[in-house]
């Protein structure tokens, strides 16, 4: 900060940093308005919003409901989660041959050769980097209206098309105009590459996974739904080319595969799929390519969702000298502190390859712990996670950082809880806590700091289930009347018959398990798959009848 | 410069115009200029529906007894001035004006080498973008502004086909397109824009003028000179 007042004051655009009490609507709103639409407000807007806290109010909602909102939120937790792929991790998954035969892709390229004014056309790669004429007879070739941007006619051989389907969605696309294509967002230009468009959707798979979760609204504990991931239409492309890709060893569901062969290519946005199977070696944002692939090794998927997803940092005081075969870093001293949580957290990931081997397969499941809690699976860590309050509270932490600017101070932890219970109560509305968090008074202040706090509150601390959302028992709840109807729910699995799970059939056996099945319906983690109106129900009428009779 | 009327109690330092006129000078070049076109965004259906089965019910809605609770809950410390993200801040601007598409594309490859010094993240994130900026940043901003600010006041049919100025009036109604610039650049409300930072920018845009810049093109310092504004730079 020290550099930037340097060099402004070099510059002579020095400025004050004088704090200015009290509400400023005008500076809210354009702190809001930019943050969340990616756009500065209009005299007209301040002279409808900056009015008074109702206008102001309605200003922030609308920025809420904005198109742009997308966009500013994918942006948001591509920061948040650090996940970034460079163009080479494609070249990992190509097939160097389809039948035996070496280089024989179906590889396109299109674009306007010879000039602006040609017309766009598409011709096989192979015949471009020969030398050869562009593949048939100009009178040959017919138009076809690209899945890239279906406005485009493209001119292509007979050939292409038999190949490469009507909108030539089977076959990898390179531009003739790679610059221009790095920067091109699908479906917005002619110009468009297969690898820039595929590399750069997968990097943001897991941004664009829980930002489609946010901006629909569900539950932010749906970003480690297992069974749930993202796509949009250059990763539905991707998906596409089993011919050209390795795609059988991502580990998709074959579900996704079969869904993905319907949709449409034309997608700009992420959009949410669910597959019906509980998949246990999938959670939601830790488990896509791109989360997987950029942090590549166990322990780093383990520290980074530490980091991103808890607000917790491993930190310990480092030996003086490292031993040279420190032995079991679990148990050595000075590794332990922080490895005998990192690595059986580590663990979970096991069913997933590390770095390149990503694409190894599956291993077996494990037996390990996290959080005081065992699992056997990156579901089952999902689901630890979810019920930690840690996780809404880091949500808060994250978000409360993007619209102030800064972190909480020591003095703000009541207001941090009593954020993270407005969450939690509204289970999980991520819209609802940036709406909450852009109306504070605190935002609505027109002074600013330098953003650097010197007595920061601690990291949400582990342990803490998350408080039920505020249920009102207004009437008398009974077990024959409210719960055992509605066990049905959960004796699927839960039967008395069942070795490998808690029996859930008797009064007796909801007394004593009510509160943890409570915490897992209210997160979502429980009964596996959607939740619904009657999980609400069971889960009140648990809630409830627990209460009164403690 | 900080142009709100909250510090319009300190009159603009000579040097200080002194370095806004060399600034306008120094951004003054060759541009051809066209009409003005604008795009704002609007409500939508933002996300399809998800494919596959249901993910359930959906969060809740607005509670205002429970938001009022935690709004109850006060602090004393003020927001920190934000950065405009260094990755993103190209593009957002270019699309309040422009529609996507190639144009925008190829204008933003012209800025794509000045990405990192403005403080941006690499493809991994292993390098964050910053959150404040150092002379590296300010320099490379100012190379990024007169090359977008070329792009928005005074747009070259080569370079950028179709695109016309974004100012609203003729070349020679320089108080209207500069109150106009000054307020979609720094984002305040008009009536908060202090009068001398208006006439320091018409100072700007003379300056421009007498060294040879036609039409529009005088107006390609005075915006560089707006997006270089602490205002702009801090939110």
């Amino acid at each position: 900060m020290r550099l930037l007042f340097a060099s402004l004051a070099l510059a002579g655009l020095t400025f004050s940093l004088e704090t200015h009490a009290g509400e400023d609507l005008s500076t809210a709103m354009r702190r809001a308005k930019y943050l969340l639409n990616g756009a500065m407000p209009t005299d007209a807007e301040y002279q409808t919003g900056a009015v008074s806290q109702d206008t102001y109010h309605r200003a922030v909602r609308s920025y809420l409901e904005d198109e742009r909102f997308y966009d500013t939120l994918l942006r948001y937790h591509e920061r948040v989660f650090g996940v970034g792929l460079p163009e080479d991790y494609l070249e990992e998954l190509l097939r160097s041959d389809i039948d035996g035969k070496q280089e024989k892709f179906a590889s396109i390229t299109c674009g306007r050769f010879g000039g602006s004014t040609k017309r766009f056309r598409c011709v096989w790669s192979s015949t471009l980097e020969r030398g050869a004429s562009v593949g048939c007879p100009e009178s040959w070739e017919q138009p076809v209206s690209v899945f890239w941007y279906p406005k485009l006619a493209a001119w292509t051989c007979p050939s292409v098309v038999k190949a490469c389907g009507q909108d030539l969605s089977n076959c990898f696309i390179r531009s003739n105009n790679e610059g221009e294509a790095r920067n091109s967002e699908l479906g917005t230009t002619e110009t468009f590459d297969s690898r820039y468009a595929v590399i750069r959707s997968l990097g943001r798979q897991a941004a664009g996974l829980a930002t489609a979760v946010a901006v629909e609204n569900y539950p932010y504990t749906k970003i480690l739904e297992p069974g749930l991931t993202a796509l949009d239409g250059a990763i539905a492309h991707f998906y596409n080319q089993k011919h050209h890709f390795r795609i059988g060893e991502l580990n998709l569901d074959p579900e996704i595969v079969d869904i993905v062969r319907k949709t449409s290519f034309t997608d700009t946005r992420f959009r949410l799929l669910k597959t019906s199977n509980y998949d246990y070696a999938s959670a939601g944002v830790m488990t896509t390519f791109g989360w997987l692939r950029r942090y590549d090794k166990n322990r780093t998927r383990a520290n980074e969702l530490y980091k991103r997803l808890l607000c917790r940092e491993f930190t310990a005081d480092l030996p003086r000298v490292f031993p040279q075969d420190p032995g079991n870093l679990r148990v050595a001293p000075g590794c332990a502190d922080c490895h005998s949580v990192l690595d059986p957290l580590a663990d979970f990931f096991l069913a997933w390859g590390e770095g390149a081997d990503l694409y190894s397969g599956r291993q077996s499941a494990v037996n390990t712990f996290f959080n005081g809690k065992r699992g056997s699976s990156v579901a089952e860590l999902a689901d630890i996670i979810r019920d930690d309050k840690a996780f809404a509270t880091c949500t808060v932490q994250n978000a409360w950082g993007w619209l102030m600017g800064r972190k909480f101070y020591k003095d703000e932890e009541t207001l941090r809880t009593s954020l993270s219970d407005y969450f939690i109560g509204t289970n999980y509305s991520f819209r609802e806590l940036i709406y909450a968090i852009a109306t504070h008074p605190a935002f609505l202040q027109g002074g600013r700091t330098d953003g650097v706090v010197t007595d920061p509150l601690q990291a949400p601390p582990l342990g803490e289930a998350p408080s039920s959302p505020s249920i009102s028992c207004n009437r008398t709840y009974t077990y024959a009347a409210d719960i055992q109807p509605r066990i049905g729910l959960c004796t699927g699995c839960h039967s008395s018959a069942s070795t490998s799970r808690q029996s859930l059939t008797s009064e007796s056996q909801w007394r004593t398990w009510g509160d943890t099945a409570v915490k897992m319906m209210a997160s979502g983690q429980m009964p596996p798959g959607p939740s619904n109106s009657a999980v609400q129900a069971l889960k009140d009428a648990v809630y409830c009848w627990m209460e009164q009779n403690p | 410069m900080r142009l709100s009327r909250l510090s319009s109690r300190c009159a603009l330092p000579r040097v200080r115009i002194i370095v806004l006129l060399g600034l306008g000078l120094h951004l003054s070049s060759c541009y051809v200029f066209r009409k003005k076109s604008t795009g704002e965004g609007g409500k939508a259906g933002i996300v399809a529906p998800v494919l596959g089965v249901s993910l359930g019910e959906k969060a809740g809605e607005l509670n205002e007894a429970a938001l009022n609770a935690v709004h109850a809950v006060g602090t004393a410390f003020p927001p920190a001035g934000v950065r405009p993200d260094p990755d993103t801040v190209v593009r957002q601007l270019l699309l309040q004006y422009r529609e996507p598409g190639s144009t925008v594309a190829r204008e933003i490859g012209r800025v794509e080498e000045y990405r990192m010094l403005l403080g941006g993240a690499n493809a991994m994130f292993t390098i964050s973008p910053q959150e404040t900026y150092d002379a590296t940043s300010l320099l490379a901003e100012l190379k990024v502004a007169k090359e977008i600010c070329g792009s928005l006041v005074a747009p070259q049919r080569d370079q950028h086909p179709g695109w016309q100025t974004i100012l609203p009036a003729a070349a020679s109604d320089t108080d209207s397109n500069i109150r106009f610039l000054a307020q979609r650049l720094i984002g305040l409300p008009s009536t908060s824009i202090d009068e001398n930072a208006i006439s320091s920018l018409k100072a700007i845009h003379a300056a421009a003028a007498s060294d040879g810049a036609v039409g529009y093109e005088a107006y390609v310092p005075v915006c560089a000179t707006l997006i270089l504004d602490a205002e702009a730079l801090l939110l």
